[in-house]
């Protein structure tokens, strides 16, 4: 009995803070809706039905202009966000649009997460010349404006939504490789690792039983915060036209084309697709302001007594 | 009694860029199965140095001369490859500060299990099984192996570094200033504990504090060191009751005793040499109040003043003990 409460204590760990924490309720609330319309209104990868037009979610083909519509309506009963130059339903693309931007940042986050803290692991773990290679590496790269090198890395391949997240992930790798090293140098001077290299674990373990969990709490932090900049990100590149081709629903792109008629009063165009990006980006902004803050030893210590 | 840890000379060099400091210059003893043998001493005299040295897990840039023998092997030579197979079955240590040398993201279970694992090839659950029994053998709840380190009280988690240190039966445990860190009853407990272990299991101790009425308490001989040499060893009763080398007595004078009035408390002018290098002649001689020409000039060789009691001093003979003070 002991035993299996052992091995399921991480799960209740992980549940706990969410009774008392509101700031990581609200945030969890946003982005879940977020997700949840970008799953029902996004793609189908159904050819004869590709945005799930006959459940009338979204009640419009987010890509396609309809000849009935007028143009540049404002927002109405029958268009509920309006309709833009292309007559197009704002409405549509709006909550289909939220897809694009979700998938490119959790898949770049996650890949130079991944990327990232495993080259800082053995960076900080192995030191030497190993670790002076790879750190001017990250350095040159993490020197370079972000956005530039994204939109370069993009313009070498091709717009599309995989060099997106490739370019973004690459943008990223630096940030996380800096902070796993330096969590590394911190953690493997602690006596309880000195401990284990006593008690005779090889290094593989001392790396990755001991070392690697003691730096999870930093990447934590860091990759909820951005994960809201990732979303920014990809809406500023879809904003310069290297996201998702057009026709397809983006927020980012959507802005890009409505500013044009922002002057003339056409507002509808780019607020909501902007409340959209604002709205996900806050979301996880607070999911990582909730993250850091339950992540903190201090806290912990002080919930423990 | 048999000789299960004999260490002849040793000595720990620290290389630093600009210096070298010889952090223990060459010291011997022995410890017999079964015998708690007590190091003494204050802050960077080199006990700890010398425990890990013996434990092999000094830094790189610490050199390490001498020898130690333990169950007939000497070890200070020995191929890491090798030593790593000694180490924490033959030979394991508590360290000094609990809550640190505990994976904060690990559970104890996990933590007590992994020298079981590492070196006697259990597997997880049985592992795990035989950790409970540990931790009930150091008087925890085995309901407890699910914890974390946070959530154990100092005391605990010092039992739990201790069941650790025990879990592959060593024949020597290094136990470095265990209880520093605790509250005069939880201490008490933990002597009790150490002691308990000691008469179960056959378990030699070498028990590092810089606490002489702690040390009392547990241990059969004491060795005090003073800047990274062994100034006098000598069985308890002895060394409390006929301590020859002024440093050991004025330590003694710095120990407050319940039940004697009147007597101020003494304490030692000055502070230890720098040791890098260390001074010719005698270390202590700066501070020593009885230091005669030979003292600044000649390092003092231990010499047996009676049977089982070491002193290093030029003048122990002249300065008559101060019988029952």
């Amino acid at each position: 009995m002991q035993v299996t409460r052992f091995l399921f204590s991480p799960i209740f760990k992980l549940l706990r803070p969410l009774k008392r924490h509101r700031l990581l309720q609200i945030g969890l609330a946003i982005v879940a809706a977020h997700i949840i319309m970008a799953i029902i209104c996004g793609p189908t990868g159904n050819p004869d039905d590709p945005y799930g037009i006959t459940r009338r979610i979204p009640p419009y083909d987010p890509t396609k202009s309809y000849r009935e519509f007028p143009r540049l309506a404002p927002p109405s009963a029958e268009h509920w966000m309006g309709t833009d130059h292309l007559q197009r339903d704002v409405f549509s693309r709006v909550i289909s649009g939220g897809w694009a931007p979700i998938v490119v940042a959790f898949s770049s986050i996650a890949i130079s997460l991944t990327i990232g803290s495993i080259l800082g692991w053995i960076s900080g773990f192995a030191g030497g010349l190993l670790d002076r290679v790879l750190s001017l590496t990250m350095d040159a790269i993490y020197s370079f404006p972000s956005m530039i090198l994204a939109i370069a890395l993009v313009a070498v391949m091709q717009p599309g939504l995989v060099p997106m997240i490739m370019a973004i992930a690459v943008v990223y790798v630096p940030t996380y490789f800096r902070v796993t090293r330096a969590e590394v140098l911190q953690v493997r001077e602690q006596t309880f690792v000195e401990a284990a290299r006593a008690v005779g674990a090889p290094w593989r373990r001392i790396l990755l039983r001991h070392i690697a969990p003691n730096t999870v709490n930093a990447i934590m932090a860091v990759s909820s915060f951005n994960i809201a900049d990732a979303i920014l990100t990809e809406a500023a590149m879809s904003f310069l036209g290297y996201g998702l081709p057009p026709p397809a629903p983006d927020w980012g792109f959507d802005i890009q084309n409505g500013q044009r008629f922002l002057q003339a009063g056409y507002w509808w165009l780019i607020t909501f697709p902007g409340l959209m990006i604002l709205s996900l980006s806050l979301g996880f902004g607070l999911i990582g302001e909730a993250v850091s803050d339950l992540l903190n030893p201090k806290r912990r210590r002080k919930k423990v007594g | 009694m048999a000789e299960l840890l004999g260490v002849r000379d040793l000595r720990v060099t620290y290389r630093t860029p600009s210096a070298a400091v010889e952090a223990v210059g060459g010291i011997s003893f022995s410890l017999s199965r079964g015998e708690v043998l007590g190091l003494a001493g204050e802050s960077g005299c080199g006990k700890t140095s010398a425990a890990a040295a013996i434990m092999r897990i000094l830094p790189a840039t610490a050199e390490i001369g001498g020898e130690a023998i333990l169950e007939g092997v000497e070890i200070l030579g020995l191929p890491e490859e090798e030593m790593s197979r000694i180490r924490w079955r033959r030979i394991a240590m508590v360290f000094q500060n609990a809550q640190e040398a505990l994976n904060p993201t690990k559970t104890i279970g996990y933590q007590i299990a992994e020298p079981l694992q590492v070196h006697l090839g259990y597997p997880r659950r049985k592992a795990l099984q035989e950790a409970g029994a540990l931790l009930e053998r150091v008087r925890i709840d085995p309901k407890r192996l699910g914890d974390y380190p946070h959530q154990l009280s100092g005391g605990m988690r010092q039992r739990a570094v201790i069941a650790m240190a025990i879990a592959c039966h060593p024949a020597v445990l290094i136990a470095d200033e265990p209880t520093t860190a605790l509250d005069v009853m939880v201490q008490a407990q933990i002597i009790e504990l150490l002691k308990d272990l000691r008469a179960d299991y056959g378990l030699s101790l070498i028990y590092i504090s810089h606490d002489l009425l702690l040390l009392s308490e547990i241990c059969d001989r004491i060795a005090v060191m003073y800047a990274g040499l062994i100034a006098e060893v000598a069985p308890t009763a002895e060394l409390f009751g006929n301590p020859l080398h002024p440093y050991t007595r004025k330590l003694l004078g710095a120990v407050t005793r319940l039940g004697v009035r009147g007597r101020r408390l003494e304490t030692i002018p000055g502070s230890p040499p720098r040791l890098a290098p260390p001074p010719p002649g005698c270390r202590f001689a700066s501070r020593c109040h009885r230091a005669t020409g030979i003292c600044g000039e000649a390092l003092p060789e231990p010499e047996w003043a009676r049977e089982g009691h070491m002193v290093a001093c030029h003048n122990w003979r002249d300065d008559a003990p101060p019988r029952g003070a």
